[in-house]
């Protein structure tokens, strides 16, 4: 027995911010990124990135922060971080934490709001 | 409605009906919404007019269970609707159809208003007689159910009633708007992925987008308007944060819709798209998730194919050679398909073989782990993705299969 929810006619009670949650994930098209066309080989586990503030080909990008060079697409259901930066002026920074050049290559990266 | 309404600064009235114990509730809520005016024009009587959500992100079917429905009846009073029509004088008026009576229909078209109609809650097709300007409708509702879910008989279903344009909203693969009277083929535009939250009004949000949009916009801008939008609402359910960010959209010079990769992955499309269910999926084993997955699956339109179910089950009384049989008629059903979703549910190893075999070939694969029992390093890294939910599973689904699908 007993009940749950807020028990009154109204919004649901706010969470709390996700502009402010940090970002774990892996990158998309990392061997077509403009990294990789400079270098031929994937950043190295613990480089410095950024997300950048503006698209590139319609997606958000995680850029190596001392070149700027995009190094791979991040994953369309993280759109929403383009609101964060764009009324909040939140930038999100952080590294790489899993670098592999396998046959099936991963580039996944740690990123905190700032 | 509201909600979204009000997010857009939108200048709006409301009529609404409900029972009388919601009445002082709405008349203190729809102005905190921005509504301009309002009015009931229907008390809702026998029912308390709630709705049971078996699945509020329609990751499959939302199930939505209308409590007490065959005891409810409506009062509509024409007389309020008239006032409001009379004193906020609307140049567009939106109907979310559902056990509207004639006499409000009636009141309605003598308004002079342009009619939009979203018509997926509509039992009785009664808004075809209206040749109403716009019909939204959805891959969910009734309409396009009784068309056979089949978007062409929808557009000529609707051409046939006279709708000047219809709009079907294909959930996360997109959305599509025709001119029926013309010979003209859709236009289309892609949906835009975002982590489902909830869908409870995110139609009503993607209508009501639609119709602020000014018409000289294109269509297609306007469909991705609408989707942008609407991918903001599911997103999140607190509403303050909804409000800021379509602020954000609606302030900045930009046009965030235009510039951002969608996904748009049509009803049709997915019909093709065979997905693989590796799973223990034997007569001794629960398998009540594999059973929801495999219907949320179909819901969205996609073929799952389960190999257990479709080629049998190897057994003791085989001979080597039927085993290998077996075994390679599995192999050419999982190299013919599109996704591979593996689901764990105990640690058979085939299912870990299947996730294995089909993520060295490059197609997409996800591991469903609700639970998170799986701790095996290869599985958990050979995957695409790692979902804990069927809705995390779906919105996965179309945003790997719709990778190559994008839309202008």
């Amino acid at each position: 027995m007993g009940s749950s929810g807020s028990g009154s006619f109204g919004n649901y009670k706010p969470k709390a911010d996700r502009c402010d949650d940090p970002i774990d994930t892996d990158l998309e098209d990392i061997l077509h990124s403009e990294y990789h066309a400079a270098h031929g080989a994937l950043p190295a586990k613990g480089t410095p990135v950024r997300l950048r503030p503006t698209l590139l080909n319609r997606r958000l990008v995680v850029d190596e922060t001392k070149t700027g060079l995009a190094i791979g697409n991040l994953p369309t259901k993280y759109n929403y971080l383009r609101l964060c930066m764009g009324q909040g002026g939140r930038s999100y920074e952080g590294t790489v934490t899993v670098s592999k050049s396998s046959k099936l290559p991963t580039l996944e990266v740690h990123l905190d709001p700032v | 409605m509201a909600r979204a309404l009000h997010a857009l600064e939108a200048n709006y009235a409301a009529a609404y009906v409900c029972p009388a114990y919601l009445d002082e509730d709405c008349s203190s809520r729809l102005p905190s919404l921005g509504a301009h005016s309002f009015a009931k024009i229907g008390n809702v009587i026998g029912a308390p007019n709630v709705i049971e959500i078996r699945e509020s992100s329609e990751a499959g079917h939302q199930g939505y269970d209308d409590l007490l429905r065959e005891q409810r009846s409506i009062r509509f009073s024409t007389t309020e609707l008239e006032r409001l029509l009379r004193d906020y004088r609307p140049t567009d008026v939106l109907v979310l159809s559902g056990e509207i009576k004639p006499q409000a229909l009636g009141t309605l078209l003598r308004s002079g208003a342009r009619l939009y109609v979203d018509a997926d809650h509509d039992t009785e097709d009664a808004w075809s007689a209206t040749k109403p300007h716009t019909v939204f409708c959805s891959t969910s509702g009734e309409p396009f159910r009784r068309c056979g879910r089949d978007p062409e008989a929808l557009r000529q279903h609707y051409s046939n009633a006279g709708a000047a344009l219809v709009v079907l909203k294909e959930n996360r693969g997109g959305s599509r708007m025709w001119v029926p009277a013309s010979d003209q083929s859709a236009q289309e535009a892609p949906a835009f992925p975002t982590r489902t939250e909830h869908s409870v009004g995110v139609g009503d949000c993607f209508d009501a987008v639609w119709i602020t949009v000014l018409d000289s916009e294109p269509p297609a801008s306007r469909l991705r308007a609408a989707a942008y939008v609407a991918s903001i609402y599911a997103s999140t359910f607190d509403h303050r944060t909804f409000v800021r960010d379509v602020a954000s959209v609606l302030r900045s010079r930009d046009t965030n819709a235009a510039e951002l990769h969608g996904i748009r992955l049509s009803w049709e499309r997915r019909a093709n798209k065979n997905i693989y269910f590796a799973a223990p999926d034997f007569p001794e084993i629960d398998t009540r998730l594999i059973d929801m997955l495999e219907e949320a699956v179909q819901y969205h339109n996609f073929r799952p194919r389960r190999p257990v179910k479709e080629m049998g089950l190897a057994n003791s009384s085989m001979t080597v050679s039927e085993r290998r049989e077996l075994y390679f008629r599995d192999l050419e059903l999982l190299e013919s398909c599109d996704a591979l979703i593996a689901l764990p549910l105990t640690d058979d190893p085939g299912t870990f073989a299947e996730l294995g075999r089909f993520s060295s070939t490059a197609r997409p694969s996800i591991l469903f782990d609700p639970s998170g029992r799986v701790g095996n390093l290869f599985a958990r890294n050979v995957a695409d993705r790692i979902c804990r939910s069927c809705a995390e599973v779906i919105d996965a689904l179309f945003e790997l299969l719709g990778r190559t699908s994008d839309v202008g």
